[in-house]
């Protein structure tokens, strides 16, 4: 099957070919009298017709820092100074525990070198390691999907608590299907339940129900309603709000030319309202042609507020009772976890441009701008506060475990804590990330 | 190996040495090509798409440790930047198929040269799209793709297994007219 699959993709892809050319292109394309930018300053070669020239500098900087130095010190003897602590260097594996109540919120990450542990950040911007994992998940990684205050994570196919001991095992539901292996679960605001939609028709079935359904690790799954349909074409039912909290939940379907979202009361199953976007292209859509008009769709945590972001960049904040409350002129990508701030990125414009803000979307007050040019890998609300964290990282790098740095942001625009980690290290983002559906 | 500072070409590219670069990189850029179309499916965009991850990866190098393997790395960022792309034009209508047939041709044909696939696999979600091309139109392992796309091998399957599931009546559909 696999090399029919081959065969196929290649029969299909085949008929563009990349050029004899193309490389030579390539490495002229890199820009005149431009070298790499160093990073890593210990690789770095001095051409020997240099050492002298060099030499004379740090002599000459030795000299400035000797005189400054003798400035500062008389200044310091004189005057009593505020002690500033020292900023610490990032390190490439965190050793301290992270010493804090079990139930104190958390900020979940992958240890930046040690892939089998999991670290931690305290809203108020103390790290330190939470726990290490034994060999064996999934994923190259040490966790996934944790819960919002970071009390419990997958480590597929068990569910741990911060000091690593299982709490239960994934044995039910689509993350056991021998086609989807790992945990597609939204877990709630309450930290402890969980949703789930599972539609994985049977090959040739179509279109199977979706069923939402809310459990708890290793407690018995109860459906919730049966919404959406998984057809056996491209399409995807996902559950992106799992809010025991507020008693409701939010499901989107999103297929090749429309996108449908539903907001369910998780006690009663009925639906409190639907929006529908077909496609705007003219009908019979043609087989070349993608979505052309649908916007993309995040909730807050707990279902009171979606944004709708129209392909121009717009995104309208749509309230609790189905009405519009408010426009935002950007992409909106998270809420804080009242919902009153918004992380929003930039309009789509030049590739590498993707700056964020923080802002509070009712009166279009920023709070915090981040760093131009970085993509957002990731955000998690505060649970219960108003701070956001939000990770960003350098577009250029595209792995995930390049380097990032994860911002706290408080409500009045200050920042807390920053750290460096890896891009893709949030637990909370998987399998999605702020109740996104992109 | 041990290999003597400075005369490896990682280390030479990063000193600026454009041909080191090239050795590095060079070989890849036929497999990033391939990558960059089959996610965009634009020969155009594909070729902006893999000289702009160039640049990128010529200005990044700096950040290469010792011992990184190039490819998953560059393709990453060629990825990366296809996404980046993809974004920046989520509302915009793909271009139709730029060589049409000849008049009269009908659908065993377009099925013939791969049209139909084609156009089924645009309509996944990038997500999807992109893992399948890796691993059946670049042949590469599960646990590289993994590090491509920057997911676990446990979501790489599953997107995988999503993508086919979409993918399969298409197959199906060749299969019986061959």
């Amino acid at each position: 099957v696999d090399e029919l699959i081959r065969t196929k993709m290649h029969e299909a892809l085949e008929v563009e070919q990349p050029d004899s050319g193309l490389r030579a292109r390539m490495l002229s394309s890199l820009p005149a009298e431009e070298f790499p930018e160093r990073r890593f300053r210990r690789d770095r070669q001095i051409p020997m017709g240099r050492r002298t020239e060099l030499a004379a500098g740090i002599a000459a900087m030795v000299l400035a820092a000797i005189v400054i130095g003798s400035f500062a010190y008389i200044r310091a003897v004189t005057r009593p100074q505020p002690v500033t602590p020292p900023i610490p260097g990032p390190s490439p594996t965190l050793t301290q525990p992270l010493i804090v109540d079990p139930t104190t919120p958390v900020i979940l990450f992958n240890d930046l070198g040690n892939n089998l542990q999991v670290d931690g950040m305290t809203w108020d911007g103390r790290s330190g390691k939470v726990t290490q994992v034994p060999s064996g998940g999934q994923g190259p990684s040490s966790g996934e999907a944790s819960n919002p205050a970071g009390t419990l994570f997958v480590h597929f196919p068990n569910i741990l608590d911060r000091s690593g001991r299982v709490v239960a095992t994934l044995s039910d539901g689509p993350y056991f299907d021998t086609r989807v292996i790992d945990f597609w679960g939204i877990w709630a605001d309450d930290e402890y339940h969980y949703c789930q939609v599972v539609a994985f028709p049977p090959a040739g079935t179509s279109p199977e129900p979706a069923t939402l359904q809310l459990t708890t690790p290793g407690g018995s799954l109860r459906g919730v309603v049966r919404i959406g349909s998984q057809l056996s074409t491209a399409t995807s039912v996902q559950v992106t709000v799992c809010s025991m909290l507020a008693d409701r939940a939010v499901v989107i379907q999103r297929e090749q030319s429309f996108i449908q979202y539903w907001v369910v009361q998780l006690s009663s199953g009925q639906v409190l309202w639907t929006h529908h976007f077909d496609d705007t292209c003219p009908p019979p859509l043609p087989a070349t042609v993608t979505a052309c008009g649908i916007p993309n769709v995040v909730a807050s945590r707990d279902g009171r507020y979606i944004a709708q972001i129209q392909p121009t960049g717009t995104s309208t904040i749509y309230g609790p009772n189905d009405s519009p409350v408010g426009v935002v002129n950007g992409l909106v990508r998270a809420f804080s976890w009242d919902g009153s701030l918004a992380v929003v990125a930039s309009p789509a414009g030049p590739a590498s441009v993707d700056r964020s803000s923080v802002i509070r979307w009712m009166d279009g007050t920023v709070v915090w701008t981040g760093p131009p040019g970085k993509y957002i890998w990731g955000f998690q609300p505060e649970p219960g506060g108003t701070s956001l964290a939000i990770l960003t990282a350098d577009p250029g790098y595209g792995l995930p475990s390049s380097p990032g740095t994860l911002y706290i942001v408080s409500s009045d625009g200050r920042v807390v804590a920053q750290r460096e980690v890896m891009a893709g290290s949030l637990l909370v983002c998987r399998p999605v990330c702020g109740g996104a559906a992109w | 190996m041990a290999f003597k500072a400075g005369s490896d070409p990682i280390s030479r590219a990063k000193a600026g040495d454009r041909s080191a670069f090239d050795e590095l990189v060079g070989p890849l850029v036929d497999q990033a090509f391939r990558l960059a179309y089959g996610m965009l499916h634009d020969r155009e965009a594909a070729e902006d798409a893999v000289q702009e991850a160039t640049v990128r990866s010529w200005r990044k190098l700096g950040n290469l440790r010792p011992g990184t393997e190039m490819r998953p790395w560059f393709l990453a960022i060629v990825a990366n930047q296809c996404r980046t792309v993809a974004r920046g034009r989520w509302w915009s209508v793909i271009r139709l198929e730029g060589t049409p047939g000849p008049a009269g041709s009908g659908f065993e044909d377009r099925i013939v040269r791969g049209a139909d696939v084609r156009a089924a696999l645009r309509k996944l979600p990038l997500d999807q799209r992109e893992v399948l091309v890796l691993r059946y139109y670049l042949d590469l392992p599960l646990e590289e793709v993994a590090a491509i796309t920057g997911v676990p091998v446990g979501t790489v399957k599953s997107r995988i297994n999503r993508g086919l599931a979409a993918l399969r009546p298409h197959f199906e559909t060749v299969e019986a007219l061959t």
